[in-house]
């Protein structure tokens, strides 16, 4: 199987977000690897009970799903049981996936679902469980121009900083926090999000505008 | 309202902070698998665990006779009044046999062509009591006849 992650980075999505470009190590971008007609004959395959189509599908979008998941919830185990579920639930409502939307926007919106009623059950027991930075954080010309005015100690700083921005993150709503994950993080386009939100492009606008207030709210002090 | 790039720049910058957030080394390379292993086991999954599934209603029922000693107390004695009932009813039912047994039982008794049925060749009549099959009952050419066991004596000598 090609190397899904390395075809992402070169075909953004339409519609994507200017200066929305990941770094180079992500692995959450929008558009899906590879043709649509190979997907769907990688479904209509899994769909028959090809357990090595279905495996080529989950290894095309974990990355994505797991990043989603794991912003939603500022928790590497949290996420990474969500993402499995998902992709359980997904197999096993296979035969119920008609083809009217990209089984990617499929696989996000059972992701995404799961996630809120998750999120709707662990209410205030949220516990941040944040993973580790890439090295290359450190070297990215936007963050070292927020942190290098307070201190020299970039990694200190960037760690200190990525606690700030994930708790900023978790006092959204699940809905607000959604839209500022899929298009700030993840890079995807209104319309996307609006289709796995299912909801229309004008909600999208309004609450991603509405995330960033407040985000911008609560991290005030970081952003001078 | 306005959702102008320049307005939350700063922010925007800020967020790219997420997209360094990287789990564990070998954390996708096993994930796949794990998926797959995850599959597996819920389709192996026993036939109760699926009857349960899509029956809440007996779920919602069983917790019911967890929670409340008062109600699983009134459904094993209604089961065990149900069980100790049907072992006395089929009790009388042996001992007095109702009027079709009894008519049946006459029928059988009677002989066969007081019931219209007559083979021919035949010396013993046979009831419903009796094999049908008997080698005994069936000489001629009755169709019956045909793969009946027969024995024949037969002499014969090994060569010298």
């Amino acid at each position: 199987m090609p190397d899904a992650t390395l075809l992402i980075m070169t075909d953004p999505a339409p519609g994507k977000a200017a200066d929305n470009s990941p770094p180079p190590n992500d692995s959450s971008s929008p558009a899906p690897a590879n043709g649509p007609e190979e997907e769907s004959s990688l479904v209509r395959r899994a769909r028959e009970g090809d357990m090595s189509a279905y495996d080529d599908l989950v290894r095309r979008y974990q990355e994505r799903i797991y990043a989603t998941i794991y912003h939603m919830t500022s928790n590497h185990e949290d996420a990474s049981d969500l993402a499995q579920e998902s992709f359980i639930k997904a197999f096993q409502a296979l035969h119920s996936f008609k083809g009217g939307s990209s089984f990617y926007t499929w696989i996000y919106r059972i992701a995404v679902n799961k996630t809120i009623n998750f999120l709707k059950q662990r209410k205030n027991r949220a516990q941040m469980s944040l993973n580790d930075l890439d090295f290359n954080a450190e070297h990215d010309p936007d963050l070292v121009a927020l942190i290098s005015d307070k201190t020299p100690r970039r990694d200190v700083n960037l760690a200190e900083l990525q606690e700030k921005l994930n708790a900023a993150m978790q006092k959204l709503s699940d809905h607000h926090r959604l839209v500022v994950t899929l298009h700030d993080v993840q890079g995807l386009s209104h319309e996307e999000i609006a289709k796995i939100m299912e909801c229309n492009i004008g909600t999208v606008r309004s609450r991603l505008f509405y995330a960033r207030q407040q985000m911008q709210a609560y991290l005030s002090d970081y952003l001078k | 309202m306005s959702n102008a790039p320049e307005e939350f720049e700063q922010l925007r910058k800020l967020l790219k902070l997420k997209r360094y957030e990287q789990p564990p080394p070998r954390f996708f390379n096993e994930f796949s698998g794990q998926v797959i292993d995850g599959i597996e086991r819920a389709a192996s999954r026993g036939s109760a665990d699926r009857f349960l599934d899509n029956a809440p209603w007996l779920v919602r029922f069983f917790r019911t006779l967890e929670r409340n000693a008062l109600v699983a107390g009134s459904f094993v004695t209604g089961v065990c009044a149900l069980l100790i009932g049907g072992i006395v009813y089929s009790e009388y039912v042996v001992d007095q046999p109702s009027g079709t047994d009894s008519a049946n039982a006459d029928f059988a008794a009677k002989p066969a062509e007081v019931s219209g049925f007559q083979f021919a060749g035949t010396e013993h009549v046979s009831s419903s009591l009796e094999p049908v099959f008997s080698t005994n009952s069936f000489h001629g050419d009755s169709l019956f006849e045909q793969g009946q066991p027969s024995a024949k004596l037969v002499s014969w000598s090994v060569p010298q």
